[in-house]
């Protein structure tokens, strides 16, 4: 009898198994302009990628099928028109001018009777005022050790800006960000440029790594980027939420949180700041 | 600052109190079943004159939620009581009234055919126009009837089949009431909320069929006893237990069994358990060796209640409810290398003292002492052999809430509650973790949320019988909620005209609160959601609500149709931010966005409620939208449940006293869905290079639609007597009976012969057919 109701069972079971099929459905295509920029200070209007979206079911896996090379589109900085002209390899520049901190900008571009648009400006570099941080430490039982690098970029101007940061130390590249998701992310002048975890088998033996026993021994190259105050809206629904995700019990897969109309794609400012920490003064933070 | 006077409404009581006759008396006392004693609500009992052939009503009453009457005003003389309620057989007896105030107990007994057990009316005595509006009543019976999901029988899939009521998806048993979130029903288990109500991820709801005495439904505009949330109200009554001998009733299905026992104690106090309990986990552990890595899971439920009638002015009730669910999978063996586990478990429970006290025959009392538990629990462990981790996160509400209510008879035209209730919350959210399992004291809790919110409220309200066809009930309930300092005052109104010839008219207007948010993520698929309670900056969700509708009774209220639209706008909801940072610790506020909702919709009823033949065909035509400024681009959007059409049709037909058969069939327009509208190429570092990666370029929020739904499910009742005259009957349930390959959800994948990229459906349930025996004795 028990054999009976597990059999019974698993033909239930079995016949639930193969429910999913191939359907004939016809997916809206909407074609949209989508442009990627990211300007610089100290750089030309260059590198402003404008494509087009293809079919859903696109699967011709040729990245040209995307490009198009009749847009219409001019960028304006702080009031003033310049064409952008596509060049050899499918990116709209315009050379005549270059871009410094506090530029207004504004892109329009237009295609097949759409009109893509986007506004940004040039945030000011950030100014390194100094360096600090501390080493967390706790050796286990049995004997390893693990330590906790954290160091910090203490900048002199009070941003409008949102920091990423990164860099590299020995071989190793970082990239941090100063992750405080929500609206109004805080805008800070204390950066992270390092949290490192390393783990040492013995106190005086470490795992083929110098064991720094000073925050002032971490030598390295950083870089701050100076990001506009809405790029975090793009960057961590890109990232974060639910827009990267489209399971059964998601709402299927959202957008990242553009900054262009009319269109999909990003138009953002930004300015970067490259640095070694030799040349900083490194305070020693209380630990947490 | 406007301050509204709290006791002007106990003033308006106190003149209504002296407007009656002079040397009018009163007769009151409770209805009860005959065979097992429990009290029967919303009985008619009214009472004709004895030397008036043409039966014309002198006063009349429904019986309040505890079996109770009062009929006042009456003046002295010989009169027929009458009583009458559905499935029971009516009742009259002749009564003589003296000078002084009358207890009488009126006890029906069960009717032989088969009466309407769905009613859209409540109240039925014989020249009350009806105010209640949006009010659906089930009886447990009728549940019990309809077509099972796998063979076990549940209330909340019966009440989907209503116009108005929808689910999610075949997978969720959840309410989705006029265009409302499961979070924003009131769901009352004798008078205790019930915050979670689902088992196995949302399929099956907590509550055992067998348990349970009366449902009752109220879709939208509810009056002021009851509060808190902004959509409807399912107030569900356990059974009391029988007075007379001992009863049970029990069934087996595919993947559960339960028994529910009730019976006398003393003579004055009896009795009521019920216990069920899933079985897959003991079926798996029989068939496998145990070396393999299987998940174990089940849920259990567990009701009990005890009623000791004190006297005849005193009752104390006694009543609990225990159910959790329990998910649990360990790959290799607990502490070796190599080793995982994860466990989750989440769970219910709840216990109410009540003491109902009858003052005098014109006003009862209730004073309740109550306890509700809710917790999610997660436990992931893992042993790398080196290193070990564990990390375990909780998410639980305790409340502890005073209540007290009267219901006062002051004249044969009021009807008058009033009620204050005080509700201290608990709300705990915590992660803690630790990286060696092997020192439990290791265990850090590196992030928590408690807070402790009390909220007070109080109601009047008077149903009031303004003339022979114009009945309203107008009431009021006000609010303090501490974590913000909010303060509200609730309007409530409704109100129905009798036309004749069984012909009504309902309007009704409220305006509501909800203090506490259920925030769902919607990137996994457990059950994470986490309530939150309002505070200065999370800001209490409002809701105003109004219904229109017109119903019509047709020979001899065999038939009944009816009409209604509502319009439903609601503010300050909550939904995960679009950037927000998945993790596996505390939500913070600002991970929040806040939006504003729209419903409105017709609803069409026509039930036919008596005979051997009884059914119902529901339709609903209806919006439902959502605007929050950050989500969408701040566009409107259709949330997942929004559906156009929604039909359902059931039908029941007894062919003798052995074999019925029970059919529901419904159909709803494809839930909203977020799918790809075009691909595109982009470099994800946006550092200029040439890799680019290709992504979807996605619809609008929820901005497509999945196909329609529809499903036929059949239920084929043999009802005999086993073991000298019991009932015992079979059922053959058929889910999906013509297989329709419904989607659940749709994707984007490659063809598995060609490559090619196609969209692929994957359907959760085909036709499955189950077996379940159920008995009473």
């Amino acid at each position: 009898m028990k054999k009976t109701i597990f059999i019974f069972l698993s033909l239930v079971l079995i016949s639930s198994c193969d429910l999913e099929q191939t359907v004939d459905t016809e997916l809206d295509y909407k074609e949209q302009m989508v442009v990627q920029a990211v300007l610089e200070e100290g750089k030309w209007l260059e590198n402003i990628f404008i494509t087009r979206t293809l079919p859903p079911l696109y699967d011709g896996w040729d990245e040209s099928d995307a490009f198009i090379s009749d847009v219409d589109a001019s960028i304006w900085v702080n009031g003033t028109e310049y064409e952008l002209i596509q060049d050899a390899n499918r990116f709209y520049n315009s050379q005549n001018m270059t871009l410094k901190a506090g530029d207004i900008l504004r892109l329009e571009a237009k295609w097949k009777g759409m009109t893509l648009r986007g506004e940004t400006y040039i945030p000011p570099k950030p100014e390194v005022d100094y360096l600090s941080g501390y080493i967390d430490s706790v050796t286990y039982e049995w004997g390893y050790t693990e330590r906790n690098y954290v160091l910090f970029a203490v900048l002199k101007n009070r941003p409008q800006n949102t920091y990423y940061t990164g860099g590299e130390r020995n071989v190793t590249r970082y990239n941090y960000d100063q992750s405080v998701s929500g609206p109004g992310r805080i805008l800070t002048n204390k950066v992270v440029l390092l949290n490192e975890q390393r783990y040492y088998s013995e106190p005086n033996d470490p795992w083929g790594e110098e064991q720094i026993d000073s925050i002032q021994q971490i030598e390295g190259s950083f870089y701050i980027d100076a990001h506009t105050a809405d790029f975090p809206l793009y960057w961590d629904s890109r990232e974060n939420g639910s827009s990267n995700n489209d399971g059964p019990f998601s709402v299927g897969g959202l957008n990242p949180i553009w900054n262009v109309e009319g269109g999909i794609g990003v138009f953002f400012g930004r300015n970067r700041f490259v640095f070694n920490s030799r040349d900083y003064t490194i305070v020693t933070e209380e630990s947490n | 600052m406007f301050r509204i006077p709290l006791w002007l409404p106990f003033l308006f009581v106190f003149f209504v109190a002296f407007d009656t006759p002079l040397f009018a008396t009163s007769l009151s006392g409770e209805v009860t079943d005959a065979e097992s004693g429990e009290s029967i609500v919303g009985a008619g009992v009214y009472l004709t004159s004895a030397s008036d052939t043409t039966n014309q009503i002198v006063t009349g009453r429904s019986t309040t939620s505890f079996g109770l009457f009062s009929l006042n005003a009456v003046e002295p003389g010989e009169y027929y009581l009458r009583a009458r309620s559905i499935g029971y057989e009516s009742v009259a007896k002749l009564v003589s009234i003296g000078s002084r105030d009358t207890v009488i107990n009126i006890q029906m007994s069960q009717s032989d055919v088969v009466t309407d057990e769905v009613t859209v009316r409540a109240e039925r005595t014989e020249q009350e126009t009806i105010e209640k509006i949006s009010t659906v009543e089930i009886k447990p019976s009728f549940v019990k009837r309809m077509p099972a999901f796998a063979g076990e029988v549940d209330i909340f899939r019966v009440l989907q089949l209503l116009p108005g009521i929808s689910s999610a998806n075949e997978l969720f048993s959840g309410l989705y009431v006029r265009g409302g979130s499961p979070d924003q029903n009131l769901i009352l288990l004798d008078g205790v909320i019930v915050y979670n109500p689902s088992h196995l991820g949302g399929i099956f709801s907590t509550f055992n069929n067998d348990a349970i005495r009366d449902i009752k439904m109220i879709k939208g505009a509810f009056p002021a006893e009851y509060g808190g949330r902004l959509s409807s109200v399912l107030d569900m009554t356990m059974k009391e237990g029988a007075k007379d001998e001992l009863h049970g009733a029990g069934g087996i299905s595919l993947i559960a069994s339960r028994l529910t026992l009730e019976g006398p104690i003393t003579e004055d106090i009896s009795f009521m358990v019920s216990g069920r309990r899933t079985y897959f986990d003991l079926i798996l552990n029989e068939y496998t060796t145990g070396e393999e890595d299987f998940p174990t899971y089940y849920f259990y439920d567990f009701n009990a209640k005890t009623n000791w009638r004190i006297d005849e002015n005193n009752h104390l009730f006694l009543s609990g409810y225990f159910g959790s669910d329990v998910f649990e999978f360990d790959e290799g063996n607990s502490g070796e290398e190599n080793s995982s586990s994860i466990g989750f478990n989440w769970g219910n429970s709840t216990a109410n003292l009540r003491w109902l006290h009858i003052v005098n025959s014109e006003l009862f009392m209730n004073f309740s002492a109550i306890y509700t538990d809710y917790g999610f629990y997660t436990d992931f462990s893992q042993d790398d052999g080196g290193i070990s981790a564990q990390f375990e996160t909780m998410s639980q509400i305790r409340d502890f809430m005073l209540r007290a209510n009267a219901e006062y008879f002051p004249h044969p035209d009021h009807d008058i509650k009033v009620g204050v209730e005080s509700i201290f919350h608990n709300f705990r959210i915590n992660a803690a973790q630790s990286s060696d399992i092997t020192d439990d004291e290791f265990l850090n809790l590196f992030d928590e949320r408690n807070e402790i919110a009390v909220e007070n409220s109080l109601y009047i309200q008077d149903k009031w019988q303004v003339t022979d066809n114009f009945t309203t009930n107008i009431g009021t309930r006000f609010y303090y909620f501490n974590q913000g300092n909010y303060f509200f005052a609730e309007p409530r109104i409704s109100a129905a005209y009798n036309l004749g010839g069984g012909l009504n008219l309902k309007a009704a207007g409220t305006v509501g609160h909800q203090f506490l948010h259920l925030v769902v993520r919607n990137d996994i698929a457990l059950p994470t959601d986490l309530w939150f309670a309002s505070n200065e900056t999370i800001k209490p969700q409002r809701a105003y609500q109004g219904v229109l509708g017109i119903e019509q009774t047709f020979n001899n209220n065999e038939y009944l149709v009816s009409v209604e639209g509502f319009y439903k706008h609601m503010e300050n909801l909550l939904e995960f931010r679009e950037d927000v940072d998945f993790t596996l610790g505390v939500p913070k506020d600002t991970d929040l966005a806040v939006g504003q909702g729209e419903a409105y919709g017709l609803e069409f009823f026509l039930n036919k409620q008596l005979g051997d033949f009884t059914g119902w065909i529901g339709y609903t035509l209806s919006w439902t939208q959502r605007q929050f400024d950050d989500l969408n681009r701040g566009q409107p959007f259709f949330p997942r449940y929004d559906r156009r059409h929604d039909v359902s049709v059931t039908l029941n037909y007894s062919f003798n006293e052995s074999w019925e058969i029970g059919a529901a069939w419904v159909y709803a327009t494809g839930q909203a869905y977020t799918m790809p509208q075009g691909s595109y190429y982009f470099n994800e570092d946006l550092s200029g290079n040439s890799y680019t990666n290709q992504k979807y370029d996605y619809t609008q929020r929820n901005g497509a639609r999945l196909d329609g739904y529809h499903r036929l499910d059949l239920n084929l009742m043999w009802k005999h007597k086993i073991f000298d005259d019991n009932d015992g009957w079979l059922s053959f349930n058929i889910y999906n009976a013509y297989d329709r390959r419904n989607p659940f959800f749709q994707y984007i994948g490659n063809d598995d012969n060609t490559g090619e990229r196609v969209v692929k459906q994957v359907t959760l349930f085909p036709v499955i057919p189950t077996i379940a025996y159920n008995f009473e004795f």
